[in-house]
Formats: C-alpha cells, sequence, structure tokens
C-alpha cells in the first residue's frame, strides 16, 4: 500500500458479495464458513486448519478500499539462532511466489494481500490454497532446523 | 595512549594534514611502551610525510632496525637505496601487457601478474598476485558468491581458485591458487594518490585503459580512489598501475550516484584485508569461508550449520539436515544484554528487542 490509487470505495453491499464468494470457496475445499467464521472488529474473517498450519482469511476495509487478506501464523520464534532464522526467512521470502513472509508480535507468518476489486473466485481459491501449502510445508521445516515452536501448539 | 596518538597521526596524514600528522606520530613515538613493530609502522607513516630521499631514507633505517621483520620496510629501503631510484625521472608505463617499470633494478612483466578470472556470476573479470603465497585479488562482482572459481594464468595454466575471504563493503574477493608470481609488483609508496596522477587500468589480456584520478568534492572513504575511467573490457579486478609503473590499487566497477566513472581500491585497503585475512589464518583457529558474506566463519570451521556474520547456511551445511545446537547459539547473539520481556539476546535496536520487538524500559 506504499502508491496509493484512486480506487472504488467499498460498499457494505460489496463487502458482502466478496465474503459470500470466500465463504462458497471454504464449502468447496470442505470448510464449514460457519464453524470457520470468526468475530472480527471489522468486515469478516474465518480461520481453518490446513495440515499443521492454521489458515486466517480476513476482508476489510482500509482507507476505503476492500482487501481479501490471507495469513498463517507458521512459528513461534525460539529464543535462540534468531540471525540464522531471519535470513532464512529472507532468504524464502525472494523464493516464493505471490506472498510474504514476515514477524508480528514473535510469530512468523506467511501473508498475501489483494484487493478485492477484481477479484473472482478462482483467484480467491488460488490464494487461499497457495498460502495453505506454503504454510503446510514451511512451519514444520522451520521448527525442526531452528527451534522455537508451531504457532498455537506446545 | 600511544596508540591513540598513533592512531590520531594516520588519520591526520590520510586527510591531508601531513604537518599535524607527523607531529602526533612523533609524540607517539616518544613513549616507550609503544612495540618495535607499530615503532617500525610510526615511522614509516612519518617517511611518507618526508618530501628529502636522505630523511625518508632514515626514517626507513630506523623502522628496519625497530622491526627486522617488516618486509615492507626492508623493500622502501631497497628501493630507495637503488641508485636513481627516486630522483630518476619516472618512465611511462606503457599500455601493453609488459609495461617495464624500473624497480630495484628489474623489470616487470605486468602479465605474470595479472590474471584472468571465470566463472563468476557477471562473466569474466581480472585479478593480480598480492602474496607470494599465491593470493589473487579480484572484485566481489567478479567472483560473486562461488567458492571456486578458474583461474587463467598468462603462461596458458589453467588452475581451480579457491574463494578464501571476501569483503563485500569494499568490493575485495581474495582467491588463493596453488601458483606464485616471481616477486610482488611495487606498490605505491604514498597514502593517497595525487589528484589528475595518471593511471592504467590493466585488462586480463594486457590492454590498458587509460585516465587519471579524478578530483572530487565528495567525502570519500580514504580506500576508495575516484578515476576518470568509465569504460572496461571486463567486470573489473584488474591492477591499476600508476606512471612510475607502481600498482595503486585495484580498478572495480562501483561508481557513484551521479557519475558514470568508476572508483578503485586503495591497494593500502587490499593489504590491510591480505593482512588481516593472514592474521586470521596463522591464528590457527579453524575457520570456513562463508560464500554469502565473504566471512571466514568460526561456526563453520567448528561444524557448525550457519554463518555467525550473516547467518547463512554454510556450504559443508547444506545438504544435510540441520538441527538447533545449543553451544552454537552463543555465535549467533549480538548481545550481552538480555531482553526484559523475552529474555533474548538477540539485541536490542532503538530499545527495542529485536527478537520480540517489545521496548525496553
Amino acid at each position: 500500500m506504499v502508491f496509493k490509487r484512486p480506487a472504488k470505495k467499498q460498499t457494505e453491499a460489496d463487502l458482502q458479495s466478496y465474503a459470500s464468494t470466500v465463504a462458497q470457496i471454504l464449502l468447496n475445499i470442505g470448510i464449514d464458513p460457519q464453524q470457520a467464521a470468526m468475530p472480527v472488529q471489522q468486515g469478516y474473517g474465518w480461520n481453518f486448519k490446513r495440515g499443521s498450519a492454521m489458515v486466517e482469511i480476513y476482508i476489510a476495509v482500509h482507507e476505503g478500499v476492500g482487501y481479501l487478506q490471507v495469513l498463517s501464523p507458521l512459528i513461534e520464534l525460539p529464543q535462540a539462532n534468531l540471525l540464522p532464522l531471519y535470513r532464512r526467512l529472507l532468504e524464502t521470502n525472494l523464493q516464493i511466489t505471490a506472498a510474504a513472509l514476515g514477524i508480528h508480535n514473535d510469530v512468523v507468518y506467511v501473508f498475501h494481500e489483494r484487493p478485492l476489486e477484481g477479484l473472482d473466485s478462482q483467484e480467491a481459491s488460488n490464494i487461499i490454497n497457495m498460502i495453505g501449502a506454503y504454510a503446510d510445508d514451511l512451519d514444520d521445516k522451520l521448527v525442526q532446523e531452528f527451534g522455537g515452536r508451531l504457532y498455537g501448539r506446545i | 595512549m600511544p596508540f591513540r596518538t598513533l592512531q590520531l597521526g594516520i588519520d591526520a596524514i590520510q586527510a591531508g594534514s601531513a604537518h599535524e600528522g607527523a607531529r602526533l606520530i612523533r609524540i607517539a613515538l616518544k613513549h616507550d611502551e609503544l612495540p618495535a613493530d607499530m615503532k617500525a609502522i610510526a615511522l614509516m607513516w612519518l617517511a611518507e610525510t618526508e618530501a628529502n630521499p636522505t630523511g625518508k631514507r632514515n626514517y626507513y633505517t630506523q623502522a628496519v632496525a625497530a622491526d627486522p621483520n617488516n618486509a615492507d620496510a626492508r623493500a622502501r629501503l631497497m628501493r630507495l637505496m637503488s641508485p636513481g631510484s627516486v630522483t630518476a625521472p619516472a618512465q611511462q608505463a606503457a599500455a601493453t601487457a609488459q609495461p617495464a617499470a624500473p624497480q630495484a633494478g628489474r623489470s616487470i612483466n605486468l602479465a605474470e601478474h595479472v590474471a584472468s578470472v571465470v566463472g563468476g556470476a557477471r562473466g569474466a573479470g581480472s585479478g593480480f598476485f598480492v602474496s607470494q603465497d599465491g593470493l589473487i585479488a579480484t572484485t566481489r562482482r567478479v567472483a560473486g558468491a562461488k567458492e571456486r572459481l578458474t583461474v587463467d594464468l598468462h603462461d596458458g595454466r589453467q588452475l581451480i581458485g579457491l574463494v578464501v575471504r571476501a569483503y563485500p563493503e569494499l568490493d575485495l574477493t581474495l582467491i588463493q591458487i596453488d601458483a606464485a608470481p616471481p616477486f610482488l609488483m611495487p606498490i605505491v609508496p604514498e597514502p593517497r594518490v595525487a589528484d589528475e596522477a595518471a593511471l592504467y587500468a590493466f585488462h586480463y589480456t594486457g590492454e590498458a585503459v587509460r585516465g587519471s584520478q579524478r578530483p572530487t568534492r565528495r567525502v570519500l572513504a580514504v580506500h576508495w580512489i575516484p578515476t576518470t575511467i568509465k569504460q572496461l573490457k571486463d567486470e573489473g579486478g584488474g591492477p591499476l598501475i600508476d606512471e612510475r609503473g607502481m600498482l595503486a590499487g585495484m580498478i572495480t566497477k562501483n561508481t557513484s550516484q551521479t557519475s558514470e566513472y568508476y572508483y578503485a581500491l586503495s591497494i593500502q585497503a587490499i593489504r590491510a584485508c591480505v593482512e588481516n585475512y593472514q592474521a586470521a589464518l596463522a591464528s590457527g583457529t579453524r575457520r570456513s569461508y562463508c560464500p554469502a558474506c565473504g566471512a571466514s566463519s568460526i561456526a563453520g570451521g567448528q561444524g557448525y550449520f550457519y554463518c555467525e556474520t550473516c547467518g547463512g547456511t554454510l556450504p559443508a551445511a547444506m545438504h544435510i539436515s540441520r538441527y538447533p545446537i545449543p553451544q552454537a547459539a552463543v555465535l549467533y547473539e549480538t548481545s550481552t544484554t538480555r531482553c526484559t520481556k523475552c529474555a533474548s539476546a538477540a539485541g536490542i535496536y532503538q530499545s527495542k528487542c529485536l527478537r520480540c520487538g517489545q521496548g525496553q524500559y
């Protein structure tokens, strides 16, 4: 969101339409959208398990523009060995396509965000599957190599 | 105390204040606790401030007397003792592979000192010998993050070159090959190349690009030599020779943000890096080369997986199963201060923990 461009303002009706698209996608991949729904301050949110990873989906408005955010918390940072881990995250960041790795509050996330405008169900489905697959692949590898623990696991 | 004064003196000379630098170095030399090797270095710097050849020779004689093992002082003294070597008009270096340069009575075949370095990420570059035991200097741009390169010598020999150390901040890579030059090229005695002095950047084929030192108002680190050279026949790394046939530095393809002129790395900086590498080697600590950052990794020498300087996975650990090793963790900690919130020793930056991001109050 570095470059601000004029974009169509999202209405509540628009958000609902995109939310129903996401709900349909979740149904298609065997997730009950009612059960997966999360209470969020604004917009819509869902979370579900994908292998060992937790995938979170948000539809939210920021500065008048609606966004689809798909993210997955991977691991809680270990106490030591942070330098090699940070380096690996940056190297992996360059290798993965259409997703980014980042850290927020001691937790490593894989993340994708795009404006809702022009989003179709096929693309949304691809994004959700892609983030889920990255998360499922990366979390175990990172814990095995650098320590720490899987997000939300003991 | 004398070390600090000596350092201030050297800094002053490098900044162009020869008189002030000489004064400070003389003060440092009055202290008895200055070790002999440092005394020799101080005397050599004093010699650099002396225009009179007799005075210069006196300083070098004293330097050799203080530290007989200082080969550089001996070599400089020998050059000065050689009849006519300083006062004779400088012989113009020819832009060919064999510029005959006066050096203690023998001519230099430059081709014997320059090599072609092939196999890097950006194509072929040049390199040149910087030690008698086969160390070759080239640019990091030429070598990239490779561990092995092919080095072609002028006599047709094609050798495997092992990259042993790199200094990315200086765009310098040191390559070890199993060959030695007949002798090392004489290096410029002055700590800085004079303004508008003619310089020749040599390519491994023997061709040279003529240029000169480019005066600039920009504040530059002393190890960079601004040149008027804008085009090279390869990716750089060749020796930069002055009109006396003396080695002034290594041409690189680094430019400033506002001009296309290339900068060279001074031979003094290259020598300091070579000495740094050789000292690490002589210390006996086992190390391994990290191609990601160019460091000599102690962690690698101890069989750990990651470089302690950059965190990159070391070549020996690249294709094996890796796991956390508690004994190695201390190598990757940047601070002895622990975060008050998460207890990590990752380090504190701008009052925030580098691990958890929480403020330290």
